[in-house]
């Protein structure tokens, strides 16, 4: 009886190592492969220096009453500098660079320019929407888990680490892809409080001519 | 009485040379055996004159450790690369530091850290909210405010930087916490840096530069540390890829560029030195006894180092390398006794009649260095000692123990005697020389008042154009030429130091404008005006004002899409508010967890407490003694007068600026200049009057110290020169020099004896010229301004010796010729 014991046991506790063991290996095979695919994505994106793209954004949030949906058009060029105009609800044009955010708005019909180095609010929020507007996302590797919701089209799950600030706001960032992997094709953020922002870009067209007006906030006008 | 005592003893040391040469002999041995045990130091404190200013300054820079940084500032080359590339590198660089030499390296702030500053700030803004802000606040509930701030909340919502701001604007829908962040934006621009953080590193505003902060482990006056750490530097620089290019700012590479371009030019003077003396020795006196003449300073500085540290203790180093320069003048006796005595079958009249103007030649230079014991700065003080000493010593030997080296005549009449010879038969001075002098005399008497010390150090400092261009491109990227004034406030208690800062904060408010005045205290007071704060904001959220706020809010609201929550958020904090806290608070920055007894270790109040890290590391410190507390102002003349007027009336607090320090500086040097030459001045006179006692000879004996003084200063000013800490030595050295050339030509005048004077001075200031001829040449400003003073002053008192002194003393002295 007891040797029979023995012999049942042993094989259990074999494979209940080697299961534990396998387990580590496809975390790891898996933490190799996510990276891999980041470093591609990150390949893709670095192929083209401009782009333009229209987009939806829907906005989730407590402070308000009712769901605001926003429709617009994004002007991306390399390195760091995003043009933002929107047509619904409010007219607007925001201009943002690394240095300054220039902005209109049909309510107050101003031109409006902050120096992002005197507010460190506002830097600190542009400085992550620039990542995660980039597609380069191997650096932010060390500040948030990384999982994959889904193969084809790719899905990732950024969720903020426990050291990483962000964390006091951000639940969770879901990046989905175009088919074809080359930009973006949905960004949802979900926010600590329950609050959420989802984007969807259309018509995405790269290395498309940008003009000057393009990146003038004074241009729509 | 004098000549027959010192005839008495030399014939004394005569009749035993040998005692005399193996006492002297075996004296070296245990004073070169003795150095071993010397100990020296390189402290800047020696050379600093006492003065409450300069040492709260001096201290002030120990304490913060501002000197012991290294900068790196890295920039990007190729435009191909972007700022990811560069901090990717800064990173790399950082890590591969070697930690035994940069114990601690920065490339930046902590973003989340700076995050959880001002988390922490917002939390307590109760406390940090002053009742001037309250009644703005109060201002701003009505309904046309309310509904301004709605219309601007809504709007930044929509837009891509109100993109996670919700639950920010319904905890604060008034914005008051702009108030907060306002008054951060000051206290963060006042850096006098043009710094931008990205990714949680240092990058300057065009993007292509990050900066590397390292703490030293190696003292800047050490330089061969300094050497193995910029060596160890440059090493880790070597790797960087081909298009980063890499600044180097400390003041480590002055150190070493300095010591660098000394060596090369003592080399380079060494050499010339060294040829044109074989030549001078080899060609015209053609005796190797002579050599012995070089080797008598040697041996004095020697014993003089020895017994210095005996009566002292440390010696510094500047003081030893002054000191040993100084010295090099006992030459000078050497070369008279050696010139009275050289080809002489019995040299003892000889000699003996040259013993009183050697000596009373070594104690006009001897009172001028008494007269550093009058100084203020402690390094002179040594220096006189240092000096005294080794001119005794150099003395002694030249007259009792050169003359029985020398070697005996071989009957012939050598080539020096002949030279020596129609230099004593020449009549060079003749009253047109006497004329020309008088004239120019006169001239440079005027440009001589005008004669200024240097009070920038940086102008005889001899670092390398290559490091002066590193430091000029720093600037130009990251600013910071302009270092602002500083304000100090020291207690051995936080809390003290923290109200004493606000009191001098709200009194620099008025008298300089906040705008100037860079102060923690426009953010973060003291614990008694927090407490104070909070008890004021408690008051002022009463249920009357709470509702008719939260009903401007419902019904304005509305019009932007607000739900009926939205700013619940912000009712429950003030609700929240109403609750005492259930710890202490605590002050933020570098010294919490060491803070105030009642604070538990680690309490950080919410505030992020490792160095670098802290918005408040910057205006906190934790010294010795306690905490010192600082403030930021621009240094001009105007601002510090008023800061110094107000920190006057805070026993505690003080103003470190440079622009002080400087005319401090300026100030008490050229009073102890004054002094030390009221007293130089008065002990020459009586020692020359002790060895003539006859006025008129006294005079003429002055004129050649009176000559170069006035020749040097005048000009000096001429040439655009001034005066510096390393020419004023060498000012002294001239007129010590001068002063002896004086007596001896006054005594040759009275032509008792042919003891080859003119030949003698001749020698001494060709040898002496030579060596300072060629530090004309050098790189270095400070060698090259010795070289210019000694070759002035040398000039003057050389013609004025050789070429006035005669003439006068022909026409104003009864000669006693024989």
């Amino acid at each position: 009886m007891k040797v029979n014991n023995i012999f049942i046991t042993l094989p259990l506790l074999s494979f209940f190592l080697l299961v534990l063991c396998a387990s580590g290996l496809t975390a790891a095979d898996d933490a190799a492969e996510i990276t891999a695919m980041l470093r591609k994505l990150g390949e893709n994106v670095s192929a083209f220096k401009s782009l333009k793209t229209d987009f939806i954004q829907e906005k989730d949030l407590a402070i308000f009453q009712s769901k605001i949906v926003m429709k617009g058009r994004i002007y991306l060029q390399k390195p760091g500098r995003i043009a933002w105009h929107v047509d619904e609800p409010v007219r607007y044009s925001v201009v943002i660079t690394d240095k300054s955010i220039r902005q209109w708005d049909e309510d107050t019909d101003r031109v409006q320019e902050i120096a992002l180095s005197g507010n460190p609010v506002f830097q600190n929020v542009l400085n992550q929407l620039t990542v995660w507007f980039s597609g380069d996302y191997i650096s932010l590797l060390k500040d948030y888990d990384v999982r994959v919701l889904k193969k084809s089209p790719l899905v990732f799950e950024f969720t903020p680490k426990a050291n990483n600030a962000a964390g006091k706001i951000i639940k969770n960032i879901t990046i989905g892809l175009r088919e074809d992997e080359r930009y973006l094709k949905q960004i949802r953020i979900l926010e600590v409080s329950g609050d959420s922002t989802t984007i969807i870009f259309n018509d995405t067209i790269f290395d498309a001519p940008i003009e000057g007006p393009d990146f003038e906030v004074k241009r729509r006008v | 009485m004098f000549d027959k005592y010192s005839g008495r003893f030399y014939d004394y040391t005569a009749r035993n040379k040998r005692p005399v040469q193996v006492i002297l002999i075996l004296l070296i041995i245990i004073s070169l055996a003795a150095l071993y045990f010397v100990e020296y130091e390189s402290s800047m404190d020696n050379i600093l004159p006492q003065n409450e200013v300069l040492d709260r300054s001096m201290e002030f820079f120990r304490n913060s450790n501002i000197a012991g940084k290294v900068v790196v500032s890295l920039e990007l080359t190729s435009p191909e690369k972007d700022v990811s590339d560069l901090l990717r590198e800064t990173d790399l660089l950082a890590g591969s530091l070697d930690r035994n030499l940069f114990p601690e390296v920065t490339v930046g702030i902590s973003e989340s850290a700076v995050a959880k500053d001002i988390d922490a700030m917002f939390k307590n803004l109760p406390e940090m909210v002053s009742g001037n802000e309250l009644s703005q606040i109060d201002a701003w509930i009505d309904q046309k405010h309310v509904s301004q701030k709605l219309h601007d909340a809504y709007l930044q919502l929509l837009k891509p930087q109100g993109m996670l701001l919700g639950s920010m604007l319904r905890s604060d829908p008034l914005g008051m916490r702009m108030l907060v962040l306002e008054k951060l934006k000051a206290l963060s621009s006042s850096t006098g840096y043009d710094v931008e953080i990205r990714d949680g590193h240092f990058v300057s505003r065009d993007g292509r530069h990050a900066m590397l902060i390292a703490k030293s482990a190696v003292a800047i006056t050490d330089s061969a540390g300094s050497k193995k750490l910029l060596a160890s530097l440059k090493d880790r620089l070597a790797t960087l890829p081909g298009y980063i290019r890499a600044d180097i700012i400390c003041g480590h590479a002055h150190t070493v560029s300095n010591e660098k371009l000394i060596k090369r030019d003592i080399v380079f003077i060494s050499f010339i030195a060294a040829v044109a003396m074989l030549l001078l020795y080899g060609v015209v006196i053609r005796d190797f006894s002579a050599v012995t003449i070089f080797m008598i300073p040697v041996v004095a500085i020697v014993f003089s180092i020895d017994l210095s540290y005996l009566l002292l203790g440390k010696l510094s180093y500047w003081v030893i390398g002054l000191g040993s320069t100084v010295a090099g003048i006992a030459t000078d006796y050497g070369t008279h006794v050696y010139f009275a005595a050289q080809g002489k079958s019995d040299p003892s009249p000889f000699v003996k009649h040259v013993i009183k103007p050697v000596s009373f030649g070594a104690l006009t230079t001897i009172a001028i260095f008494l007269a550093f014991f009058f100084s203020g700065i402690k390094g002179y003080n040594q220096l006189a000692v240092v000096t005294i000493i080794s001119i005794v010593v150099s003395t002694f030997i030249s007259i009792f123990v050169l003359p029985h080296l020398m070697l005996k005549p071989d009957g012939k009449t050598s080539f020096a005697d002949r030279i020596a010879g129609k230099l004593e038969r020449g009549n060079i001075s003749n009253g047109l020389a006497v004329l020309f002098w008088i004239f120019i005399t006169l001239a440079l008497s005027y440009f001589a008042f005008h004669v200024e010390f240097e009070r920038d150090i940086k102008n005889i400092d001899g670092t390398e154009k290559e490091i002066i261009n590193a430091e000029e491109r720093f600037h130009k990227t990251w600013g910071g030429e302009k270092t602002p004034a500083v304000l100090v406030v020291n207690s051995k208690d936080y809390e003290d130091a923290l109200e004493m800062n606000e009191r001098i904060y709200r009194d620099a408010v008025q008298a300089v404008g906040a705008e100037n005045f860079t102060s923690m205290a426009s953010l973060w007071q003291a614990e008694k005006t927090r407490k104070e704060n909070a008890g004021r904001w408690n008051e002022f959220w009463s249920e009357e004002r709470k509702q008719r706020l939260r009903g401007l809010l419902l019904q304005e609201g509305k019009k932007y899409n607000f739900s009926k929550n939205a700013f619940e958020p912000f009712f429950e904090s003030l609700k929240a508010n109403n609750d005492p806290p259930s710890t202490p608070l605590t002050p933020p920055g570098l010294p919490l967890n060491k803070g105030r007894s009642e604070t538990s270790p680690g309490d950080t109040g919410g505030f992020s407490e490792k160095s670098g890290n802290s918005l408040f590391e910057r205006f906190v410190q934790k010294t010795d003694n306690g905490y010192r507390v600082v403030s930021f102002f621009p240094d001009t003349k105007e601002y510090a007068g008023s800061m110094n007027e107000i920190s006057g009336r805070y026993p505690g607090s003080y103003i470190v600026s440079a622009a002080v320090l400087s005319n401090t500086l300026s100030e008490v040097v050229s009073k102890d200049l004054r002094l030390m030459t009221l007293i130089s001045a008065i002990s020459v006179i009586v020692m020359t009057y002790l060895c003539f006692f006859n006025f008129r000879e006294t005079l003429i004996a002055l004129v050649p110290p009176l000559t170069s003084i006035v020749w040097l200063f005048g000009l000096m000013a001429l040439l655009g020169l001034s005066i510096n800490a390393a020419n004023m030595i060498a000012g002294v050295l001239v007129i010590g020099l001068n002063s002896d050339y004086g007596i001896f030509m006054t005594f040759r005048s009275r032509k008792e004896m042919n003891t080859g004077t003119v030949m003698a001075i001749t020698i001494c200031t060709v040898t002496t010229l030579i060596g300072a001829g060629v530090l004309i040449f050098a790189k270095h400003p400070a060698l090259s301004s010795v070289g210019v003073t000694m070759v002035i002053g040398l000039g003057a008192g050389f013609f004025s010796s050789v070429m006035v002194v005669p003439k006068l003393c022909e026409l104003f002295v009864k000669g006693k010729a024989i």
